[in-house]
């Protein structure tokens, strides 16, 4: 046996088994009586109806909402009604309807500036803690923050000496081949010591301490605020963004130079050696290096580097500080820190761009 | 005429409500703790009794409503200016600080003088039974004795209110009810005030003067233990606290005492009080194991208002036996001291049952039942 539906005015009959496998040979007859009894009374009889489950039940909010109301509902058991009650509490829950895209835009815009003010508030609060840090002295932990150095900085070399190396190799190798044909091999030295020291370092950094070092702020701290450890503190009256937020902005400022200098030189060296192996002489790319980086290169990509730092250990701890409920939730935080962390590294390297380019350096 | 400040309660929670995103927590909620009193909130996970606690310590803003100590507004006080004592389930010990200088950490927050910080400390270590321990770090220290100190921390400024978030949910079962009784004779020695929140039933039983059954967000019902086990409000207090039979039925009529004629789904028909059911309605008949009398003769001999039962297992739980009858289709389970004389009754035998009809309660079913 299927549904059926018999349809009158002010009245739509539904019968046989509305669930999952039949209701939909009647939904869109259902919906339509619905919306053309609009504002009229309507009764729906379910007294026929042998079988259900929530996809009947769906159909009959479904009507509900064509119709603009309750219809008057005959026939139906308290078991039916109850289901009903659990169907409309469920959309309470997930509201849908026509304006849903129009919604989504504007909550993925609120969304945006929302976690960008956010942001922008978490900073000040780490700003003002910093100023204020003498008043409250004790609470800053020097452990903590040559802790986190270590963390972020000395056990990131490895890694970055591997991708500097690499990277350099890859420029070198991939330059060469077209340089070659206009007899400028040379000339890969300049080309590849200038997007390293510049930009591609400083920007490589930021990304290997947000992967490294933002997600695990986030997780740290977030595993602290989900076993109730930051509240404990603030019960206490210890102020979690000096105990926990500051230490880790002060090691990331301080390591991301380091870590671009070590990026920067280990990827002049993957240069070299691509360039020595194709014959030109070691004193001849120092040369070149020397007479064509000046130390404002150097020393504009060290200050980008630092506000790099800083921007991703407070993208970090603020993820962290943020951490919902749930066993999730900090894995969740930790995707926010590396995401947020690059995307806020890269668009301020877009902004120091046109900076430097406007004052010449 | 505004109330003289002792007669104002310790912690009011007025309609309070939170929101995750989306999602309702809590949804107004009010509670109001007298002096000296400890109230528990108690429900299931996810109930929303832990965000209440939140935000009664100020880590959660309430969406609406206002929280007041001692009359004072303090939604706008942040959590260590409120001045209460919070315990979690963990006992969130500083680890580089020994146990003296854990409890003390309070007293120094607060600038109070070293002559009296060690004083509190001494007494309040007495006082928890700490005193041996006082030179040791939390690494160690057992679990119990972590949370003995984050409790002794918590006392030793001597909050207005002392806040506790499952505090013995990490202990295993003996260490656990140890405990309670511990802070059940330390919280009416002091005559602190306490929120407790658990969702432990037998710990809500051991510590609280009343207790604040709490489900979806919302207050289900709030009263002494012992009223709360005898005269449950709704079919989900009924379900929550304490064992209690549950017999689908429909009521056929109800008298002017409130006394409903119900007929059970398996063909009995019974009496029980109504509660806010009328006739014709769908409803659950609540019985607890222990008002049921059950001997092993026939329904008849056994007299008015009694029921014929299949016995089915015996369980022997140390004070007390646990049986498991059919009755009219449905398991029905009863509860005897376990020196009641059991002759005639083993499995498979054939018993009557009966209860006073005030005993049984026909709420309404919950939603989904």
């Amino acid at each position: 046996m299927s549904a059926t539906i018999d349809i009158a005015p002010g009245r739509i009959t539904l019968a046989g088994e509305l669930d999952a496998r039949h209701a939909g040979a009647v939904w869109t007859d259902a919906l339509t009586a619905a919306a053309a009894a609009k504002g009229k009374p309507l009764i729906v009889d379910l007294t026929g109806v042998t079988q259900w489950d929530t996809a009947g039940i769906t159909l009959l909010a479904d009507i509900e909402t064509v119709f603009g109301g309750t219809p008057a509902y005959a026939g139906a058991t308290e078991q039916v009604r109850a289901l009903l009650d659990r169907v409309h509490d469920a959309r309470k829950i997930l509201p849908r309807g026509g304006a849903e895209h129009v919604a989504s835009w504007w909550a993925v815009l609120v969304s945006f500036l929302t976690a960008a003010t956010d942001g922008i508030a978490f900073l000040g609060e780490a700003v003002l803690a910093l100023v204020t840090l003498p008043t409250r002295a004790k609470m800053f932990r020097r452990q903590d923050l040559w802790r986190a150095a270590d963390q972020a900085g000395v056990r990131a070399i490895p890694l970055v000496l591997l991708l500097g190396v690499l990277i350099g190799l890859i420029l070198a190798f991939q330059s060469l081949v077209p340089m070659r044909r206009f007899g400028a091999d040379l000339y890969v030295a300049n080309l590849v010591a200038i997007s390293l020291i510049r930009e591609l370092g400083p920007l490589l950094a930021a990304v290997i301490l947000a992967g490294r070092s933002g997600s695990a702020f986030a997780a740290e701290i977030g595993t602290m605020k989900v076993n109730q450890e930051v509240d404990a503190l603030i019960t206490m009256g210890l102020d979690p963004v000096t105990m926990l937020v500051l230490p880790r902005l002060l090691a990331t400022i301080i390591v991301m130079p380091a870590l671009t200098i070590v990026l920067d030189f280990a990827g002049l060296i993957g240069m070299a050696l691509v360039l020595v192996g194709d014959g030109i002489p070691a004193v001849a790319i120092a040369n070149q290096i020397a007479a064509w980086v000046v130390p404002g290169d150097l020393y504009g990509a060290l200050a980008k580097s630092a506000v790099f730092g800083a921007t991703i250990a407070t993208v970090g701890c603020r993820a962290g500080m943020a951490t919902g409920l749930g066993p999730e939730a900090v894995g969740v935080s930790a995707t926010r820190a590396v995401v947020g962390g690059i995307v806020s590294a890269i668009v301020l390297d877009g902004i120091f761009a046109i900076v430097f380019y406007r004052l010449g350096i | 005429m505004p109330l003289a400040p002792q007669h104002l309660p310790r912690l009011a929670l007025n309609g309070i409500s939170y929101r995750y995103g989306e999602i309702p927590a809590v949804s107004a909620l009010s509670l109001a703790i007298a002096r000296g009193e400890c109230v528990t909130l108690l429900g299931p996970s996810g109930s929303g009794k832990s965000t209440a606690l939140a935000m009664a310590a100020g880590f959660l803003r309430p969406v609406s409503g206002d929280i007041r100590i001692d009359g004072r507004p303090i939604m706008r006080t942040p959590p260590h200016r409120r001045d209460i004592g919070v315990v979690f389930q963990d006992a969130q010990l500083l680890p580089h600080l020994t146990v003296a200088e854990n409890v003390a950490f309070p007293l120094r927050m607060r600038n109070r003088g070293r002559a009296e910080r060690e004083k509190a400390v001494r007494e309040m270590l007495t006082l928890t039974r700490l005193a041996a321990y006082a030179a040791r770090y939390p690494h160690e220290l057992s679990g119990g004795q972590a949370q003995r100190v984050a409790l002794a921390r918590a006392l030793v400024f001597a909050p207005r209110i002392v806040l506790l978030d499952e505090p013995f949910g990490a202990l295993d079962r003996q260490l656990r009810e140890e405990m309670q009784i511990e802070l059940r004779a330390l919280q009416r020695r002091l005559g602190v005030a306490m929120l407790h929140v658990t969702h432990d039933q037998d710990e809500a039983m051991v510590l609280s003067d009343r207790i604040a059954v709490i489900e979806d967000g919302s207050l289900r019902q709030i009263g002494t233990p012992a009223e709360l086990y005898d005269t449950p409000a709704d079919a989900f207090v009924a379900r929550f606290l304490g064992e209690n039979n549950r017999l689908p039925g429909r009521v056929e009529s109800i008298d002017e005492d409130d006394m409903a004629t119900v007929s059970l789904a398996g063909g009995a028909r019974i009496e029980a009080q109504a509660m806010g059911v009328g006739p014709g309605h769908r409803c659950i008949v609540a019985v607890r194991p222990e008002r049921i009398a059950l001997a092993a003769v026939s329904a008849e001999e056994m007299g008015d208002g009694a029921f014929a039962a299949v016995l089915r297992e015996v369980g022997f739980r140390g004070t007390h036996l646990r049986l498991v009858l059919d009755f009219a289709g449905q398991t029905l389970v009863v509860r005897r001291p376990a020196a009641a004389p059991m002759a005639g009754l083993h499995p498979g035998a054939e018993v009557a049952i009966a209860w006073q009809p005030h005993h049984a309660r026909a709420f309404r079913p919950e939603a989904g039942e």
